[in-house]
């Protein structure tokens, strides 16, 4: 049977793992290739790397990171931020990411999911929806959350996937850092709608968090960064409360 | 010293074969020229993307041949992925398309879409059990030290039914359908999942298959 995926999220400024809160107010963590270690150790399905900064000279930290984590975990690694064009796809590529994320990119110009999906095939591109409750919906944000497109949810999940995207990482921006649970109705909306797989990211903090997500929620996949960095919880502490309540869990 | 070739036709992250090759501490040959795989002690096939897409770049480089030959001396293969699929006969992704015909069977898409509720996802992604057929024992194969429905990563959206069951080595079940995750003919061995990303049993899986050489 198919297991439901934990994906630890390491956002990644220069060198160093940090975490956000409300996307403002940026703390350190730690030190990236430690933490992805300890998360593949403890039972990670897979990792997703955020670049924060993306810029030309920042990238270098993360291209280092994703080569010593590629060399010694063997697990799925997807990676993010600032991905615009095919080229800075190739170079994360090579540098181990089996996935690459894309979301301002993938707004402000559609046709590169096409793009991607042609060249590295869908199953290798993740398009990252980044969404705030507006009036009875969602809208969709760029720009780590800062700049509102006037563009709803639904349609834009749906696009993405049209164009071929083969998974889609959807955050809440109201719940992300808030501790507060995931957003199950945006969850539900986008997961019963779409066909490609979900991962669900922003505001866990408890083990119930994790299983609203999949039962309510319905999604394929979990991502969370807080609650793991702060050692809140553990993998395997989820994992085992998910397979106590007949969620299928790879322990 | 023996090592394992690694066979580079310009698709898939072969990379990652690579790593965990290099991790299990053995050594390891990419290449896409056919003398120097008619040369190997063992063979790794990668795959990503499509069959035919993938049939075509073998052929364009002439490896058809020099892939046969090996098997036809009982060294080890092991295909991966769509690397498994064109152990076959023939696909229908996108067209027919024929295979190596290694191990008789055909490629054929999941059949998610005859179900009418039609919740399952596809393509079929992320980690699933394989198991172990009745009356098979996995001594002396890939899953040597492996557990029944042990866990491993898969992205696929078409699966090989092989003609004889008892070259079925492992099983899975996804979306109502059982198929075979693993196959086995002679030396000749074919992987629906992906081993190097199925984390420490993966790692088992590939260093089982390198020892054979």
């Amino acid at each position: 049977m198919l297991s439901i995926r934990i994906i630890p999220k390491l956002e990644v400024k220069g060198p160093n793992l940090i975490k956000g809160i409300h996307l403002e107010g940026l703390r350190i963590v730690g030190k990236p290739e430690d933490m992805a270690l300890k998360y593949y150790e403890d039972g990670a399905d897979e990792l997703i790397y955020m670049d924060l900064v993306a810029s030309l000279y920042q990238r270098k930290y993360l291209l280092n990171i994703i080569e010593k984590a590629a060399q010694k975990i063997f697990i799925p690694l997807t990676v993010g931020g600032g991905v615009k064009t095919i080229r800075d796809m190739r170079i994360l590529f090579k540098a181990g990411a089996d996935k690459i994320a894309i979301n301002t990119g993938a707004v402000t110009n559609p046709r590169m999911i096409s793009e991607a999906a042609r060249i590295f095939g869908s199953q290798c591109i993740v398009v990252s929806i980044e969404a705030q409750v507006k009036y009875h919906s969602w809208e969709v944000y760029t720009d780590s959350g800062r700049t509102p497109t006037g563009i709803d949810v639904l349609d834009w999940a749906k696009q993405a996937v049209k164009l071929g995207a083969g998974e889609l990482l959807l955050t809440s921006i109201d719940r992300d850092g808030t501790y507060n649970g995931y957003d199950l109705e945006l969850i539900k909306l986008i997961s019963s709608q779409i066909s490609v797989p979900v991962i669900a990211c922003g505001g866990a903090s408890k083990k119930e968090h994790f299983l609203q997500a999949l039962e309510k929620g319905h999604a394929d996949a979990i991502c969370a960064a807080s609650v793991f960095h702060q050692k809140k919880l553990s993998i395997k502490q989820i994992k085992k409360y998910l397979d106590s309540r007949n969620i299928p869990v790879r322990i | 010293m023996k090592k394992v070739l690694v066979i580079d036709y310009g698709i898939g992250n072969i990379f990652n074969v690579i790593r965990a090759v290099k991790y299990l501490g053995f050594d390891c040959k990419l290449s896409s020229k056919a003398d120097e795989i008619d040369h190997a002690d063992s063979i790794i096939l990668p795959g990503d993307g499509a069959f035919g897409d993938t049939t075509k770049e073998i052929s364009k480089r002439n490896l058809i041949k020099p892939i046969i030959n090996h098997a036809a001396r009982n060294k080890p293969l092991l295909g991966i992925c769509v690397g498994m699929q064109i152990l076959s006969t023939y696909s229908k992704e996108f067209g027919y398309h024929k295979g190596l015909n290694l191990i008789p069977g055909k490629v054929i898409k999941f059949n998610v879409l005859k179900n009418p509720k039609h919740k399952y996802k596809i393509p079929h992604l992320g980690w699933n059990n394989i198991q172990r057929p009745e009356n098979k024992s996995w001594n002396n194969t890939i899953f040597y030290g492996i557990r029944n429905k042990d866990c491993v990563y898969f992205i696929h959206s078409y699966v090989f039914i092989p003609k004889k069951t008892a070259n079925i080595l492992a099983f899975t079940e996804y979306a109502g359908q059982t198929y075979a995750s693993a196959v086995q003919q002679g030396n000749v061995i074919g992987c629906q999942f992906h081993p190097e990303k199925s984390g420490k049993t993966g790692l088992k899986i590939i260093s089982n298959f390198l020892q054979m050489i």
